[in-house]
């Protein structure tokens, strides 16, 4: 008997038979149950991703309103923030006077005009237009 | 009686019970080719099961341009390749032990499991066709058809796999 002969002989089965009805039957409950599977494996996907959607809209959310925007209002920073944006100009031209006379009691009329430089106090010199009448 | 294309269509067109008929008509086929690779039949059945499991999700994509027992003998090899793959470690342990002594004049008989575990380190072209033949004793020509190769091809295949596991079965049973 050669080699392959003998292998042959080895895998000689019993004629072994299978009820097909039954074997149906449970094909058809193994197919069920995949399908059942496969709706829950869908159904965990989708509930997944919804809270995966939600969650991320909620992070920008908060993310925009709290973070940001409290920043932005609360500690904003203007490199030409002038200090006196914020005081009406009738009190500012008190002030300026007032500093002004205050200057003056020292006799020293160039720290005067030196304060005005310093702030910048345009009325001081463009408003007065009119030349002097010799 | 119905081909197993017009079957097939008309599962494709929403019968079920077209497919339940294709697995009655091939089911002891797809069971004897897996109780010749494994050891329990209950193992055999739950490998027929998958096959048809699989058949029944591609049918829908069936294109019709090759037998219906092509692709089911493909189905066979692939489920086949992954139950023996599977089983290696299975098989590298069962290897360890010595085969039984036999105090009678006749040869030793080689074991089922013992050709299937050297069968499984073959390399996979190897592997499918002494798969094929071992099993099915199918000829050349209509290995060469399952697997798109020649049967020229199929030959050396064949004859290079027998070779190997002569070499592996020699040392146990010194043949």
């Amino acid at each position: 008997m050669n080699f392959e002969d003998k292998l042959h002989n080895a895998l000689k089965a019993d004629n072994t038979a299978i009820d097909g009805g039954q074997f149906i039957g449970r094909l058809h409950a193994a197919q069920h149950k995949l399908e059942l599977k496969k709706a829950r494996l869908h159904s965990s996907m989708a509930t997944a991703a919804l809270l995966l959607i939600f969650g991320w809209t909620s992070f920008t959310q908060l993310n925009d309103s709290i973070f940001d925007t409290s920043y932005d209002e609360y500690y904003s920073y203007e490199e030409n923030y002038n200090i006196f944006s914020g005081i009406d100009s009738s009190d500012y031209e008190l002030y300026a006077a007032d500093m002004a006379l205050y200057l003056l009691d020292d006799d020293d009329i160039w720290a005067v005009l030196e304060f005005f430089e310093e702030q910048e106090y345009e009325h001081a010199f463009n408003t007065n237009e009119k030349e002097i009448e010799l | 009686m119905k081909t197993d294309h017009e079957l097939i269509q008309q599962f494709k067109n929403g019968d079920n019970s077209a497919f339940d008929e294709l697995v009655k008509r091939h089911l002891d086929a797809v069971y004897q080719f897996f109780v010749r690779i494994t050891i329990d039949e209950m193992e055999a059945e739950d490998l027929a099961q998958s096959v048809f499991i699989k058949m029944f999700k591609s049918l829908k994509k069936f294109r019709f341009d090759a037998a219906f027992t092509t692709y089911l003998y493909r189905a066979k090899i692939n489920t086949a390749n992954t139950y023996l793959t599977r089983n290696k470690w299975r098989n590298i342990l069962h290897l360890d032990q010595a085969p039984e002594q036999t105090y009678t004049n006749e040869e030793p008989r080689i074991s089922k499991s013992e050709i299937w575990t050297h069968v499984a380190k073959l390399p996979g072209k190897q592997r499918n066709v002494v798969m094929m033949r071992l099993n099915q004793e199918l000829p050349f020509k209509e290995i060469g058809l399952v697997l798109n190769m020649s049967e020229g091809t199929a030959k050396v295949n064949y004859h290079h796999g027998i070779n190997k596991l002569r070499v592996w079965l020699r040392d146990i049973y010194e043949l």
